[in-house]
């Protein structure tokens, strides 16, 4: 069972009311009504657990925020500056905590947030078996290099963390994932290694010196240079199962990014809130199969 | 009779010096728990950047009041009294205060920079307590003696 104990009293005594692995968002924003998202829908926290209305919802308090961010960060903000300044906090489970504040700039780079007026809670489900379709199709007889496509909040990372399980069962290959916010963090097994915390170019880097993975999982590929080490593990012959934003394939290969020919095949999910539901399977020239 | 009660109150008085005496003992190690504390501190967010929560839990020290009223801070978000440092001056107790209150408030680099001119002052102050525990505490229980003593012999 997830704890959410780094939510103040009131919000864990009201949560208390709902099924918790339902729960996919909360936002919390001040001075406004907290916000739960609650399977397909997006509810108003109440003392009485959930409501459709506005009417009694519990309103975010800047002290409310200032208790999350205390709990979340054990009061140290140094060994969380890392993550603060790239806009997140993770917590316990791969809850990961979006920040939004006033970014503090020295030297044009961001330094830290600070004056944090809302929270995105993002709270992650393992669900067992959701990359069924996917892996009896394209992983199943061999694996291949697989890039899974879809809009935000469709499930990308609950796919790869399924992925990464059945190729563990299935596969006496070492798997390396890189986790770049601990996100993965539920993800054991025999034949897994897992890189946490820290960049793609970082991770990828040490990976081909030091790891000889056989098989590397990443999540959200979202610049050129990801594509490029994504391509340089390629060419080491190491299988690479990532995900990608975008709305259809079209908007995939129109990114500036965007790499052509590196992966076999492109899984395309069904669009906003339909968890890991596969919209289409397409092969590296982008054709439907 | 009188002898017995004579060197009762001699007993007595010593032992009321050395409880007198005892304020500066609890100073002094407070303030080499403080800097012991904050050398701590430094080391780890300069390495492996635990937090101060982790460090508590490692290094727990049931038998100090720094070690016991800091952890109250993080882990239970609860301010030491002025009667818990009923040693302190009403200065230090903010000086405390202060400090409990900014310490992992900030990045790497600002916390190593408080924390480092937190040193020099903790290194003069438990030099200054050092002294005055030597100074006072045999004080203390002198002037116990020779209370008792005197009214040993008033006795007599």
């Amino acid at each position: 069972m997830m704890k959410l104990n780094f939510l103040p009293e009131n919000y864990v005594q009201a949560l208390s009311f709902l099924d918790i692995n339902k729960i996919f968002q909360i936002r919390v924003r001040e001075n406004y009504p907290v916000l739960i998202y609650y399977l397909n829908e997006i509810l108003y926290l109440t003392n009485e657990g959930a409501s459709k209305k506005e009417t009694n919802s519990i309103i975010a308090t800047k002290k409310d925020i200032s208790f999350i961010l205390d709990v979340l960060t054990e009061k140290s903000i140094y060994a969380f500056n890392e993550q603060i300044k790239n806009g997140y906090i993770s917590y316990k489970n791969g809850i990961r905590v979006g920040l939004c504040g006033e970014c503090v700039i020295d030297n044009g780079q961001v330094v830290t947030i600070k004056n944090v007026s809302s929270l995105n809670i993002r709270i992650p489900h393992n669900v067992n078996n959701c990359s069924f379709n996917i892996f009896n199709k394209l992983l199943k007889e061999e694996v291949q290099n697989v890039l899974i496509v879809s809009p935000v909040f469709c499930g990308k990372t609950t796919i790869l963390k399924d992925v990464a399980l059945k190729l563990n069962e299935n596969y006496n290959e070492s798997i390396l994932i890189i986790d770049e916010r601990q996100e993965f963090s539920t993800i054991t097994g025999k034949n897994i290694d897992k890189i946490v915390n820290c960049t793609k170019e970082y991770a990828f880097n040490y990976a081909l010196r030091s790891l000889s993975p056989e098989i590397i999982i990443t999540d959200e590929l979202t610049s050129y240079n990801d594509f490029s080490f994504v391509k340089s593990a390629i060419e080491c012959g190491i299988k690479v199962i990532a995900s990608c934003h975008a709305d259809d394939m079209k908007s995939l290969f129109n990114k500036e990014f965007f790499i052509k020919n590196l992966f076999n095949k492109y899984v395309l999910l069904d669009s906003y809130k339909k968890f890991g539901i596969i919209k289409a399977v397409y092969n590296k020239d982008g054709k439907e199969i | 009779m009188k002898i017995v009660l004579g060197i009762l109150c001699l007993i007595l008085c010593c032992f009321a010096g050395y409880l007198i005496s005892a304020k500066y003992k609890d100073r002094l190690n407070f303030y080499l728990d403080f800097k012991n504390f904050n050398d701590n501190l430094k080391k780890e967010i300069s390495f492996s950047q635990k937090t101060i929560k982790q460090i508590l839990l490692e290094k727990q020290q049931n038998n100090s009041i720094f070690y016991t009223l800091i952890s109250k801070n993080i882990l239970s978000n609860e301010n030491p009294t002025n009667k818990e440092l009923y040693f302190l001056t009403k200065n230090e107790i903010d000086e405390v205060l202060t400090y409990i209150t900014n310490v992992g408030n900030s990045d790497k680099n600002s916390q190593l920079t408080y924390l480092n001119n937190f040193e020099s002052i903790l290194n003069e102050k438990v030099n200054v307590v050092k002294e005055e525990e030597k100074k006072y505490k045999n004080l203390y229980i002198k002037i116990g003696f020779l209370i008792g003593l005197m009214l040993l012999i008033a006795f007599l």
